[in-house]
């Protein structure tokens, strides 16, 4: 199966996702969710000023969901080759911009146990998280937190220690969190470490997922750390994320015109 | 294989491969401060620079070759070098050691350098400082120098246009004197020469006088002279041999004369018919006749022995008959004889002699004539020589007169300056604005060189960044479709400081950019 076909697809083939509904597991245990408010340091798509980035997390939206519907994708990890390079910020714009739409039953996983972006950019390090859950110190239910948006619930890291980090994600607990997650919600998106960073947290926590997204920043990713990202994330890869590209550039216009990837590309390979 | 030749590729080229002109834009648009601040910076330093260095004024003479006031068609000039050869020479004789020194040590040129260079290395710096630019102009085909340019170079304006007018004021002078000096040394060479050929042809005149004055008799023009005094003596020799034949016929008829005439007893002897008088007779005739051939044809001729024969017998027949008469009978002389016919012939025989003398005279004479025409063709030989001498002798002089008589009138146009001469058409004035360093130029340089630089900068920093810079080179690496392309985010608080940093940075450009011009507008007023 081709990651380029699935892209443009419509919604109407895939199965039917309720629209608004909230998980109910998560509705019911916790009555107090999670308000998004304008970050002063980190630019969220709630942000008036930044209405007009809105539009670009739509059309990630979009793909990923035609993604979601044509392959059944269910766990998708978000890495890139570098450290800040902006995945956590593009996860949790992500999953707003989904939680916006309401339809998908999103869950969002901080699994950078040691940066924690996400959780320290949505100020949940007290809330208990994803960590607990690997440590077996709390059950499936109390590692999730409800947001705003009724369809969009989010894993923060939680309590981790130090040094328990290397050994938390090897074995069965990291898979049973995701298959129970599965369970509940229809998508979940995984905020990881770089593919670079000289840990094996990222394969550990790639293992289970389904695919991954490859967020780039220009100007801050160098040619040396995106071939080895290429190089390891050969098969699992459906699409790049280009973060601080130039606004305005037309460069979808610029790319269809010259190179049309979609239909060279898979032609050639239905070809082969 | 491919991929990994491709990393390599990348590598050196830091990604610039996938740059396209946008993305150059965009990279000019992201560093337009730096390259503003830079270029100005790089121009302000330049400026700075040159306003330092001193200025340096050109002052210029333009001389004017006047080409003579007498075309040369009528006096051709002996002053015979090109304006370009002339100018060529004065160059040489201007910038030499002596005459610049001489210059520098009046005006008091150099004063600084004289402390610490010697005098050579201050001529050469001097003829370094000193352009000379003649400006000529091609009238068909052929480049005519119609005028040239001294100009000087020094710290100080009002010396630059001294020096210059000095120089020029010493070309002119130098001209003059060289022009003159040629004109007369012509004249003077040809005088000498004149006076040279004047006296060799005098020699040769005299030598030529005195071979003349030698052989003269034989001198070709004698020669008809002598030809007609043999053909008047030859004429005069014929007449007198005629006239001896004709005394000689005279002679013998007188001769014959007497014999045929009757013999008469010649009474004053006395003794007449007293011997036989018939073989008297006889004897006579004889003596007459023989005396007649002897005298024709002289005395051995045969018939006047066979007479003398005759004579003999009738001689030895009168002595015997004599004898036998008795000596009474004395023999009478019994010649022929008259005395009138004797007269005449004595005449005639005189006559003869004084022909045959006059003859001998004329013999001697045309002897004489003869022998000077044959000696005619030796003297004529010499004097042909020296004569043909004489003649190129002669011609040379008359040339040298020629030349003589030009180079006096060049002279003589020379001292009144009518000759080809150099004019000032425009003396030095001391110039308003330095010549250099030309600022306005080395500023524009300057700034030129500023943006260069900053663009070189600007591309200096991209081959050192090892990040990636365009869309392209992702797309070019990674199959996977691009999903998203998320702009830059940035929230208000951070957007006011990145303006902020904005004003500043246009600011600082803004502020360069005023010292910039400010220090154009000072360095250019200098």
């Amino acid at each position: 199966m081709s990651f380029a076909t699935w892209f443009n697809g419509t919604a109407e083939k895939a199965e039917d996702v309720e629209a608004g509904q909230a998980p109910q597991l998560v509705a019911e245990r916790d009555g107090n969710p999670l308000a998004f408010h304008v970050n002063p340091v980190y630019p969220l798509v709630i942000d008036p000023v930044l209405v007009g980035a809105t539009e670009h997390f739509s059309v990630l939206r979009t793909r990923l969901l035609n993604a979601h519907h044509k392959t059944g994708l269910r766990s998708l990890i978000i890495t890139s080759p570098e450290k800040e390079e902006g995945k956590s910020l593009i996860c949790t714009n992500l999953g707003i911009t989904l939680g916006q739409l309401g339809k998908p039953r999103v869950l969002l996983v901080d699994g950078d146990l040691r940066v924690r972006g996400m959780t320290e950019l949505l100020g949940l390090q007290n809330d208990r998280g994803v960590g607990d859950y690997l440590q077996d110190k709390a059950e499936f239910q109390d590692c999730i937190r409800t947001t705003e948006y009724p369809s969009l619930c989010i894993a923060p890291v939680g309590d981790v220690q130090e040094d328990s980090m290397p050994t938390l994600l090897e074995g069965p607990r990291w898979p049973a969190f995701l298959q129970r997650a599965k369970e509940e919600f229809d998508l979940i998106i995984v905020d990881s470490v770089p593919i670079t960073a000289p840990i094996a947290d990222f394969e550990l926590l790639s293992g289970p997922c389904d695919a991954a997204l490859l967020t780039v920043q220009l100007r801050k990713t160098t040619r040396e750390a995106l071939d080895v990202t290429v190089n390891r994330l050969e098969k699992k890869l459906i699409g790049v994320i280009i973060n601080n590209a130039q606004a305005g550039s037309g460069y979808y216009a610029d790319y269809y015109g010259k190179k049309n990837p979609y239909y060279g590309k898979s032609k050639r390979k239905n070809g082969a | 294989m491919a991929t990994k030749q491709k990393q390599d590729l990348d590598l050196s080229l830091a990604g610039l491969q996938y740059f396209r002109f946008k993305d150059y834009k965009r990279l000019v648009a992201r560093r337009k401060w730096l390259i503003i601040a830079t270029a100005t910076l790089v121009g302000l330093l330049t400026s700075v620079v040159v306003y330092f260095v001193p200025n340096s004024y050109r002052a210029t003479t333009s001389i004017l070759i006047d080409p003579g006031k007498v075309p040369e068609s009528y006096v051709k000039s002996t002053a015979t070098l090109t304006a370009n050869e002339r100018l060529a020479l004065l160059r040489q004789q201007i910038l030499s050691d002596t005459k610049l020194s001489q210059i520098i040590d009046d005006m008091g040129l150099y004063q600084e350098l004289k402390k610490k260079e010697p005098p050579l290395e201050i001529t050469r710096k001097m003829r370094d400082d000193i352009d000379l630019e003649p400006i000529s102009y091609s009238t068909g085909g052929r480049a005519d120098l119609t005028a040239f340019n001294i100009s000087y170079h020094s710290r100080n304006a009002g010396t630059a246009a001294a020096v210059a007018n000095r120089l020029a004021s010493l070309f002119i002078e130098e001209n003059l004197r060289a022009r003159e000096e040629q004109v007369l040394g012509t004249a003077e060479f040809i005088d000498r020469e004149l006076a040279k050929a004047r006296q060799d042809l005098e020699d040769k005149e005299t030598k030529l006088g005195a071979l003349r004055a030698r052989y003269a008799s034989e001198l070709p023009e004698a020669q008809n002279a002598h030809l007609q005094a043999l053909a008047t003596l030859q004429l005069e020799m014929r007449s007198e041999m005629d006239a001896v034949s004709r005394d000689q016929q005279q002679k013998v008829y007188l001769q014959s004369l007497m014999a045929d005439s009757p013999q008469v007893v010649d009474l004053d002897s006395g003794n007449a018919g007293s011997a036989p008088t018939g073989l008297q007779d006889q004897l006579s005739r004889l003596e007459a006749q023989q005396e007649q051939l002897r005298t024709r044809y002289g005395p051995q001729f045969p018939d006047v022995l066979k007479i003398q024969q005759d004579i003999d017998r009738l001689q030895e027949k009168i002595k015997s008959a004599k004898k036998t008469e008795g000596p009474a009978a004395a023999p009478a002389v019994l010649r022929p004889h008259n005395p009138v016919i004797d007269s005449q012939i004595a005449g005639i025989d005189k006559d003869i002699q004084a022909h045959a003398k006059r003859e001998q005279d004329l013999k001697s004479q045309i002897d004489y004539h003869q022998s000077m025409l044959d000696a005619a063709p030796a003297a004529s030989q010499q004097i042909a020589i020296l004569s043909r001498d004489y003649e190129q002798a002669e011609e040379n002089y008359k040339r040298l007169q020629d030349h003589k008589f030009s180079a006096d009138i060049s002279t003589d146009m020379e001292s009144r300056q009518k000759g080809e001469r150099f004019l000032i058409l425009e003396p030095a004035q001391p110039p308003s604005l330095p010549y250099e360093p030309k600022r306005a130029l080395i500023d524009g340089l300057g700034l030129l060189a500023g943006i260069v630089f900053a663009f070189g900068l600007v591309l200096a920093l991209e081959l050192f960044d090892r990040t990636i810079k365009t869309e392209h080179e992702i797309t070019d690496q990674i199959e996977a479709p691009v999903l998203a392309e998320i702009p830059w985010l940035v929230t208000a608080a951070k957007k006011r400081q990145e303006q902020w940093h904005n004003v500043l940075a246009a600011g600082a450009s803004t502020f360069l950019l005023l010292m910039y011009v400010g220090a154009i507008a000072v360095s250019l007023r200098k």
